[in-house]
């Protein structure tokens, strides 16, 4: 495979590349997207791993951060796939992030490179509330260039989009930035154990309500993706609905609330990790826990909370089935022979079925995880002509995922 | 967070006067009994004596014989108070040699058992030369001067054997006790040394070193008020361990007195050499919190949360008055750890596993 980026990449020549990247391993998209990230002109690199979204999605390659992925970090949640955008939903077309981006890095100049510079220094999988520090300026610094900034003369050939969902798109997220250092610094403290208080949220609604309707339902759906606590963050919307005596608002946060449902709805568990997928299943969990403790008003939303609840059961209990049987019952199968190493990496996953089932069975499906996790221990059970060693290393397997008193039992 | 039942009692102000009162930690990896002690009762052999998770003063004290029933024990836990049940008396030493005796079993995991071997390992090597040291110092101390121009630390092995023999037979007369005897009380002397050293490190001196490692770190990395607790109660009990360090390494500079001793009163002797492992006793699991630590600010949190008082009785170890002594249980309640919820994402397996990597680094 060539990765050279000359220009004037397109026709057949882009083709036989896109040929060659789709057979290429995983270890070479990596390299790949290494090189790409250390060009300073990415546009037809970029349209180059376009058709590879997919499959970087189940990669999740931890890669460098940029100016482009730093400015839009807040906004991940928020963002769809250009022939998916719809201009009524709290979105972004991902479309649209390069040319926006282009523009903060023109009118930043020097000070671009700056931010590139200080972005090496985090990856793509820090989260939001780490990468605070570094992006306070540049997100204050792009919401002013984004209040005034001209169309870019390409932005409707290359994003398909029209000028008003240009003007649309730069007033609302220009607004959401200046908020993005609060929200950072929300999710930075909740890491640790504090939430924000309803009125810090409260702040998040004001800041943004002078730029309309759509930037209060796109900061309720970045917030109630980003925060632990959507239940403190559901009372904050409803104050904030209730000092603005405005119907459209209560329309507005239904907008958020349904396009979070839509979209967990649309893919549950895109994680293929084990650990980060009990990580979403619990986000989840809590998520619907949440709405649905504030949805007895509003027929409607409970609903729709349940047709979720039961999209996102069916797709755990399947999830847990198979990571049962492939991430731990097969490899559990050479224990005899198997290394310190691989015996830690056997009860690290016993671990993370644990957190996993621990969530989703506030989703659905208690009994039908204890009995996955009995038949585990079951098949996990001490063999005859196992040594001490291997003796052992079943039974913490089998304390792990059944607890102490299942595993005493074949302790002898 | 489950809470003890009708078998534990509450007390709602633990202000130890005694080291035994405050009694040993025991590196459980049952999350809620995280920092939890061993102490002989007032009626029943021994008790647990559990911080209370709320916070603050209070603490539950449990029946040994209760404590499987109250609380769900891990594998190597049940192990663990079977072998603690057992013990006759209760030491920093002996809790440490009963939890490296049943890590050796696997059950916390095959790190647990390689860590319980190579502490098993280091003690035996710690004992020799802890053997060889005291020897040293008997030869230098009994030999004239122009007996042998060659310092006994230089000497060959075969040279310093035979100069060790001389040493004993000649100071067993003065002691009224035969040099075979002499030689048994070295061996002793030795074993009881070990953890503290007569010449060279040990793990007592290693632990010391260790707190003000921790500490260092501690308070670059934040001055907050939490942070300057920690490192206080750090400073006092590294300024009294090695005070209690530094007269029990005196001992064997008078290598007649110290033998006579161990002959006519060796418990006062064992009980003087072990009051900095009571000093230290479950700062290595507080250190071990701070060194394997993911998220600095919950490690502070955690560390504060199992900081020792420091019983009155140290006041008569010392020449002098230490001053006033650090009342941390009355910012627990502060600091309370956010413990297992599934909220959180964290399990109980999660937190077994991570009290495992702990005994690991404090066997």
């Amino acid at each position: 495979m060539s990765p050279a980026m000359s220009s004037g990449l397109g026709g057949a020549n882009l083709r036989m590349l896109h040929r060659e990247l789709a057979s290429a391993h995983d270890e070479q998209i990596h390299r790949v997207l290494a090189i790409i990230d250390d060009l300073a002109e990415r546009g037809e690199a970029d349209r180059l791993i376009a058709p590879l979204r997919r499959r970087l999605a189940e990669l999740r390659p931890r890669r460098k951060m940029t100016l482009t992925r730093l400015l839009f970090t807040p906004f991940n949640p928020l963002i769809v796939d250009g022939g998916r955008w719809n201009a009524a939903d709290p979105s972004i077309p991902r479309t649209a992030i390069r040319p926006i981006a282009g523009q903060v890095r023109r009118a930043l100049g020097m000070a671009a490179q700056l931010v590139d510079a200080a972005a090496t220094q985090l990856w793509s999988s820090d989260c939001l509330g780490r990468m605070a520090d570094t992006s306070e300026d540049l997100w204050s610094s792009a919401a002013q260039i984004l209040q005034n900034a001209p169309m870019p003369p390409d932005w409707i050939a290359d994003t398909g989009l029209r000028e008003t969902d240009y003007r649309e798109l730069t007033a609302v997220m220009s607004a959401l930035l200046v908020q993005a250092q609060p929200l950072a610094g929300m999710i930075a403290r909740a890491r640790h154990g504090f939430d924000p208080t309803v009125d810090q949220l409260l702040a998040l609604f004001e800041g943004v309500a002078g730029a309309g309707p759509k930037a209060v339902a796109m900061m309720a759906a970045m917030a109630l993706q980003w925060l632990p606590r959507s239940d403190l963050l559901m009372r904050a919307i409803e104050d904030f609905a209730a000092q603005h005596r405005d119907p459209a608002i209560r329309a507005t946060v239904e907008s958020a609330v349904a396009f979070v449902l839509d979209r967990i709805e649309e893919s549950p568990l895109p994680d293929p990790d084990l650990t980060a997928a009990a990580g979403d299943v619990r986000r989840i969990a809590v998520l619907l826990e949440n709405l649905a403790l504030g949805a007895a008003q509003y027929p409607s939303r409970r609903k729709r909370i349940d047709q979720v609840r039961t999209t996102v059961d069916d797709a755990c209990r399947e999830r847990f089935g198979r990571e049962v049987d492939t991430q731990l019952l097969a490899p559990a199968g050479g224990i005899a022979d198997a290394s310190d190493a691989m015996v830690a990496g056997l009860e690290a996953t016993a671990r993370d079925l644990r957190r996993f089932e621990n969530a989703a069975r506030k989703i659905g499906g208690a009994v039908h995880y204890s009995g996955k996790l009995q038949h585990a221990a079951q098949a996990l059970s001490p063999a005859a002509n196992d040594d001490q060693e291997t003796r052992v290393s079943r039974i913490r397997l089998v304390e792990i995922l059944c607890g102490s008193d299942a595993a005493r039992a074949m302790l002898g | 967070m489950p809470m003890p039942g009708p078998k534990a009692r509450t007390v709602d102000a633990f202000v130890p006067t005694t080291f035994l009162e405050r009694g040993v930690a025991v590196p459980f990896t049952t999350p809620p009994l995280s920092g939890a002690r061993v102490r002989p009762g007032e009626r029943k052999p021994l008790e647990l004596i559990v911080n209370n998770p709320a916070g603050g003063r209070g603490v539950y004290i449990v029946a040994w014989d209760d404590v499987g029933e109250v609380y769900s024990l891990t594998l190597n836990d049940r192990r663990l108070t079977e072998a603690v049940g057992r013990l006759r008396g209760v030491t920093p030493d002996k809790i440490r040699h009963a939890a490296r005796e049943v890590a050796g079993e696997g059950l916390a995991g095959r790190g647990v058992v390689a860590a319980a071997r190579r502490a098993q390992t280091a003690d035996e090597l710690a004992q020799i030369q802890a053997n060889f040291d005291l020897l040293l110092e008997l030869v230098r101390q009994t030999e004239h001067k122009t007996e042998d121009a060659t310092p006994p630390e230089k000497a060959r092995p075969y040279e310093l054997e035979q100069r060790g023999r001389r040493a004993v037979a000649r100071i067993a007369p003065k002691l009224g006790r035969t040099p075979e005897a002499v030689a048994i009380a070295l061996e002793e002397l030795a074993a009881a040394f070990r953890s503290i050293g007569v010449r060279n490190s040990a793990r007592v001196p290693e632990e010391i070193e260790t707190i003000v490692r921790v500490r260092q770190e501690l308070m670059a990395w934040s001055e907050s008020k939490e942070a300057l607790l920690a490192a206080n109660a750090a400073d006092m009990t590294v300024a009294l361990a090695k005070s209690t360090l530094a007269d029990a390494q005196a001992l064997p500079r008078d290598m007649k007195a110290l033998l006579r001793l161990w002959s006519a009163t060796p418990g006062d002797v064992e009980q003087l050499l072990a009051r900095p492992d009571w000093l230290l006793d479950g700062w290595d699991r507080i250190c071990a919190v701070w060194d394997t630590a993911a998220d600095r600010y919950e490690a502070l949190v955690e560390m504060l949360a199992l900081i020792p008082l420091i019983p009155s009785e140290a006041d008569l170890w010392l020449s002098r008055r230490f001053g006033p002594l650090v009342d941390l249980p009355h910012y627990r309640s502060r600091v309370v750890r956010q413990l297992e919820d599934w909220r959180t994402g964290i399990t109980v397996s999660d937190l077994v596993a991570r009290n495992e990597v702990l005994l690991e680094k404090s066997l």
